[in-house]
């Protein structure tokens, strides 16, 4: 009875014992070569498909970085110094300091004609982020340094992936344009881009351009979609031919890949400043 | 019976065929209109761009002597100073320039202005006319477009040639940036010499640039707060003439000035109507200030506000149908907003501090303002809803903001404590985003300026 109970015992434990650990493998084949395969739920066009040769030499960085250092804000009124300093017209000073003429501001129609009671509720300034007052001169002042992101950093490559698709990821033609790619692209011509600074209404302006390329990347068409509000509005048209100087002073795009090159050759850029404006 | 139902059926067969056949054209067309093995086009949006001046060219125009010559350089220098000083352009040293004025007649050469890296360009050419005229033409280029933008031909008498340069300077601006330009105008401000205890206040006009400047008043009456008409070359202004301050019209082409009404008490900050019909001020009778409208046609004045409050500073709303003021029913001076009638009275600035001097912008989106707080004063504007509050001007006392006419830079004046404790003070521009901010130059000290509307 009782070395009943202990084979019971035994028994019910090895149970345990092989339910928590599993059943030790008998043939202990060697596996098929380990691969951690590392699945992503994204769309199709955020994959990176980059051929390797695009990869390596993702930027010859344009030294355009280095000169032109962060340009210094211009001055905030200073009245203590009650030093007489004339207005310093000079050209240089004024070229850098990036007025930034700023990103117009332009006002959404309605606050034209408030008519009626004010709103209640003052919205966030839509243009805070790019207009400034006075105390964000000086706090920027001290605090901004290493640049505007955005505007200059390369298309993040990071080395895990780089690994990744030079190991195995299988290169395909027949997908979008990478996210790498597009990043690439959209690099080399928003450094160019310079807004008609103090555009009015500049968050309606959403400007469409289909360019085309040639092989080696250099621009050979752009035309504006929306050409018939280039006609109408002086804004627009403003804002419009400020994209088309950005694509041509791009001249040509550099580290596509020419195996896509039915993906690249014609293409649609949206210019869509509103980001600046919110 | 059997007939009916033959024909139903013959009916039926045709109608399934009829169906079946368009079934099948449907598919082909389907076949046919189906994107090819849908490949999208590949669309990329760009949401950054760069905020910095645009660099522009601004070539001498070409002449056949050497007069032409130093004319059309000396006009290119005033144009290219008027662009710059707008902080929207820079334009490009001409040291750097590869392509003379005279090479450029008919097209310039657009690579060599794009080593420069010219996104735009100017080129021109001036000629001497009979009567000691001069015609001066000049076209804009888009430089990496290789377009021409916009052209223009002026003839004026010779001494004019400086309006030429502000008028060629706006096309440029409003071609680039959609916007109206404001370089053909002048500036009104009150000239200010003498110590502290006998300050001598003189009526001064200047254009935008400071040239031409000139005094309008002697200097024997205090002037203050001179306003310019919108659609005329008037002022109106405060002066103590007979030490009685009262509201006075004054006619810059003619030199003639007349009192505006005559009122039992002190009429005061005056302010012309967009339409230039009506002038708007306060009037101060038994240590009471309301706000009065008067019909300049007909000379007859309204009054708009019955409060025992002070209310004053006001101005219009571009269409004219609101005015802005400032008041201190709260119990400080805060910006309220009214109809034109009066009516309808409502706060619009609720923050910490004393909001006085609103102006409307002619754009119509923005009120300039003052606004004092712990000692020290600001310039600042906000929506006419009151929201988007932004300071972009500050000082020991900054005050006075006039508007450009295109409604982006506001002119005001700033004083500065010397270290004897004698102050200076100028008169600044800033655009009203609060970047790039300027002194203007003026012979002496200058306070409460007033910007013209663009030179008829």
């Amino acid at each position: 009875m009782r070395q009943a109970a202990i084979i019971s015992a035994f028994g019910h434990l090895l149970l345990v014992a092989v339910g928590y650990f599993g059943i030790p493998a008998l043939r202990e084949e060697p596996l098929l070569s380990e691969r951690v395969i590392i699945v992503e739920m994204v769309a199709i066009t955020e994959e990176r498909n980059l051929p390797q040769t695009v990869i390596d030499d993702t930027e010859p960085e344009e030294p355009k970085t280095a000169e032109q250092p962060p340009p210094p804000p211009p001055e905030p009124p200073e009245p203590e110094p009650e030093v007489v300093t004339l207005p310093e017209p000079e050209p240089e000073l004024a070229a850098e300091p990036e007025p930034e003429p700023v990103e117009t501001v332009s006002l959404p129609k309605e606050v034209k004609r408030p008519r009626g009671k004010p709103k209640p509720k003052p919205k966030p300034d839509p243009f805070a982020d790019v207009l400034k007052s006075v105390e964000e001169l000086e706090k920027k002042r001290q605090t901004r340094e290493p640049d505007d992101d955005a505007k200059t950093t390369p298309p993040d490559i990071d080395p895990i992936e780089q690994a990744l698709a030079q190991a195995n990821t299988p290169f395909s033609d027949s997908i979008p344009l990478s996210m790498s790619e597009i990043d690439n692209i959209r690099y080399q011509i928003q450094r160019n881009w310079s807004l008609p600074a103090g555009a009015r209404d500049a968050q309606n302006m959403v400007v469409t351009l289909r360019i085309q390329l040639n092989p080696d990347g250099t621009v050979t068409g752009v035309s504006v979609l929306n050409e018939s509000r280039m006609r109408s509005d002086p804004f627009f048209r403003a804002m419009a031919e400020s994209t088309v100087r950005a694509v041509l002073k791009t001249d040509r795009i550099k580290n596509l890949s020419p195996e896509k090159y039915d993906l690249w050759r014609d293409m649609r850029i949206n210019f869509d400043p509103r980001e600046m404006f919110s | 019976m059997e007939p009916r139902k033959r024909n139903q059926t013959r009916a039926s067969i045709p109608f399934r065929a009829v169906v079946a056949g368009f079934a099948g054209i449907a598919v082909v067309l389907m076949a046919l209109a189906w994107p090819a093995p849908a490949r999208a086009i590949t669309e990329i949006d760009i949401t950054r761009g760069n905020v910095e001046p645009l660099p522009i060219a601004v070539s001498d125009l070409a002449g056949r002597s050497e007069v032409e010559r130093n004319l059309g350089a000396d006009i290119a220098e005033v144009v290219a100073a008027d662009l710059e000083r707008s902080g929207l352009f820079r334009p490009i040293d001409r040291r750097a320039f590869q392509q003379k004025p005279e090479d450029m007649q008919v097209m310039p050469r657009f690579v060599d202005w794009r080593q420069i890296n010219a996104q735009a360009l100017v080129t021109g050419n001036l000629t001497s006319q009979p009567d000691d005229q001069i015609k001066a033409e000049f076209r804009l280029w888009d430089v990496f477009a290789e377009k021409h933008m916009v052209g223009m031909a002026l003839s004026t008498p010779r001494e004019n040639w400086r309006r030429v340069a502000h008028l060629i300077a706006d096309a440029i601006y409003r071609r680039l940036t959609g916007e109206k330009g404001y370089f053909d105008t002048r500036i009104v401000y009150i000239a200010e010499t003498g110590p502290a205890d006998k300050r001598i206040k003189r009526l001064a006009i200047m254009d935008q640039d400071g040239a031409n400047h000139r005094f309008l008043t002697d200097g024997q009456h205090l002037v203050l707060t001179p306003r310019f008409s919108p659609t005329l070359q008037e002022i109106t202004y405060l002066s103590y003439f007979d030490n009685k301050p009262r509201v006075y019209i004054y006619n810059i082409d003619t030199g003639k000035q007349e009192v505006l009404g005559d009122f039992p008490g002190m009429t005061f900050a005056p302010r012309f109507s967009p339409d230039g019909n009506k002038v708007i001020m306060s009037l101060a009778t038994d240590g009471n200030s309301d706000i009065y409208v008067m019909d300049l046609r007909t000379r007859e004045a309204r009054r708009l506000t019955h409060h025992p409050a002070i209310e004053t500073g006001p101005s219009y709303s571009p269409d004219e149908s609101e005015i802005i003021f400032e008041s201190d029913r709260s119990g400080r001076q805060q910006i309220y907003i009214m109809n034109a009638d009066g009516g309808d009275v409502r706060r619009i600035s609720f923050g910490e501090g004393r909001y006085a001097t609103p102006v409307w912008s002619p754009r119509g989106d923005w009120i300039a303002f003052t606004k004092s707080l712990k000692g020290t004063f600001y310039i600042g504007v906000i929506r006419p809803d009151g929201s988007g509050e932004r300071l972009v001007a500050k000082g020991f006392l900054t005050e006075g903001p006039t508007w450009a006419p295109n409604g982006r830079v506001i002119m005001f004046f700033r004083e500065t404590r010397g270290s004897d404790g004698g102050g200076r003070v100028r008169l600044f521009s800033v655009d009203f985003t609060g970047m790039n901010e300027r002194e203007v130059i003026t012979p002496t000290d200058a306070s409460d300026p007033a910007w013209s509307p663009l030179i008829p």
